[in-house]
């Protein structure tokens, strides 16, 4: 993770796995290339915070050593690490109180079974969700689009971007 | 059929140093000594002294200071340093724009692929060498170095044909426009270079192994789903990013499950954030 100062805003910009939270009006949380990967982006009505995740697995079960190293790698970690970052801002970290913002879990073309990972990550996130008896107010996801994800922490509005693409908002 | 000006620009691309191009031979040579790594990368002074910075680095731990290619080998191994040559010589030809792919570079796709493919190579029915599958793995998408003048502003068209379904990828896209792709060209590329056969043919069959001779399959098939990997993990490499398809008949050279692909993503992502922290720390 890094805080890059453009001079005309910050930019919040997270690796594979990371998490970071803030709410600076000036600043935008953005991750690049996602494949597979889900970004997860919760916005606090209350208290105008908004974090984003980089979620690359759904399960940490698959390597404990790297869920303490890295939380923000798995859905299951991720999501409960970036509630509790949020905290530090006001935030009551219970995830009902936030609104949700899915993009990515994209795969190659033709890849089904066991090469779909992007479905299996927007599985779980999904899953999260409903134990937490919420639903996201916006996605765009699977498909076979590599997504960057910038969230605007005065709007709550993300964009999405691909090399070759138009931009494009949920 | 591909154009004059295509071979003419083959010719013309920048070669690896000399020292690259035998570490490549060194790889595919069955019994490889520590000295004979050492004696080829000491007379190749950037490539030394990058290798002396990295191994001195804060992430390698090491106690003493290392000051020579000779102690760096015998402290950490033949294969280690082999492998740190091999990221450094391809990061500084391959870490430069596209603009053909609106790319800013394939180092770390490449890089990724490398280290996928070093991963998936004792897993395939047909185990392969490790250090092989990771040097294919690295170079297989040099044939992009030289299309990507020929591209032009292409990447809008490309795409909505692929999403309308009028081009089944990136592959026929590139072919429809030119008359070749990167895979045909990238093996044109390796042949001018000399490069080892198993680089040559791992380039020409990374998209569809299942056209490789039978005694290439394997390699083939390995650099093709390490690449799927890599673009899975992580899809910066351009516009072509996750536009090409699976190779379906991979089920006859590989067997693992879900979790065992997602444990393969894991270590690439290790591996990789390692090796940039590195880089990054030395300021190359």
């Amino acid at each position: 993770m890094a805080l890059i100062d453009t001079g005309k805003n910050k930019v919040l910009l997270l690796g594979i796995g990371d998490y970071g939270s803030t709410n600076r009006a000036d600043t935008e949380i953005k991750t690049m290339a996602l494949g597979s990967c889900v970004a997860v982006v919760l916005l606090d009505p209350k208290t105008k915070t908004v974090g984003m995740v980089h979620v690359a697995l759904p399960d940490s079960n698959i390597q404990q050593s790297h869920r303490t190293f890295k939380p923000g790698y798995f859905a299951d970690t991720g999501i409960k690490i970036l509630l509790q970052d949020m905290k530090r801002f006001g935030s009551s970290g219970v995830l009902s109180d936030m609104y949700v913002k899915l993009a990515g879990g994209a795969r190659v073309i033709k890849a089904e079974g066991v090469l779909d990972i992007g479905r299996r990550n927007i599985e779980a996130i999904k899953n999260i969700l409903i134990e937490n008896k919420i639903k996201p107010v916006a996605h765009d996801l699977a498909g076979v689009i590599s997504r960057t994800v910038t969230v605007e922490v005065k709007t709550g509005i993300v964009r999405l971007s691909c090399p070759g693409r138009d931009d494009w908002f949920i | 059929m591909i154009s004059e000006e295509i071979l003419a620009q083959i010719k013309k691309t920048q070669k690896f140093s000399d020292a690259a191009i035998k570490l490549m031979h060194v790889v595919n040579s069955v019994n490889y000594s520590a000295n004979d790594i050492i004696e080829i990368i000491r007379y190749d002074s950037k490539l030394t002294a990058i290798i002396l910075k990295m191994v001195n680095s804060a992430e390698f731990g090491m106690r003493r200071k290392v000051d020579s290619i000779k102690n760096a080998v015998s402290m950490m191994g033949a294969k280690k340093i082999l492998d740190i040559a091999q990221e450094i010589y391809t990061r500084m030809y391959l870490n430069k724009p596209l603009s053909g792919y609106e790319s800013d570079g394939m180092w770390q796709h490449s890089l990724r692929t490398a280290l996928a493919a070093a991963q998936l190579a004792p897993l395939c029915v047909k185990p392969y060498d490790t250090e092989k599958a990771f040097t294919a793995g690295i170079l297989h998408d040099i044939g992009k170095n030289v299309l990507s003048n020929f591209l032009g502003n292409t990447a809008h068209s490309f795409i909505d044909n692929i999403d309308r379904h009028r081009l089944h990828d990136y592959l026929e896209a590139e072919e429809s426009k030119l008359g070749t792709n990167h895979s045909e060209v990238g093996e044109l590329l390796a042949r001018e270079w000399q490069l080892p056969e198993f680089i040559c043919q791992a380039i020409k069959h990374h998209h569809k192994p299942s056209l490789a001779e039978e005694e290439f399959k394997p390699i083939a098939y390995i650099i093709h789903m390490a690449d799927i990997a890599a673009m899975l993990s992580c899809s910066d490499q351009g516009s072509d990013s996750l536009l090409y398809e699976v190779d379906t008949t991979y089920t006859d050279y590989f067997h693992f499950s879900g979790q065992e692909l997602e444990e393969i993503i894991l270590v690439i992502d290790m591996e990789c954030e390692q090796i940039q922290k590195t880089f990054a720390e030395i300021g190359e």
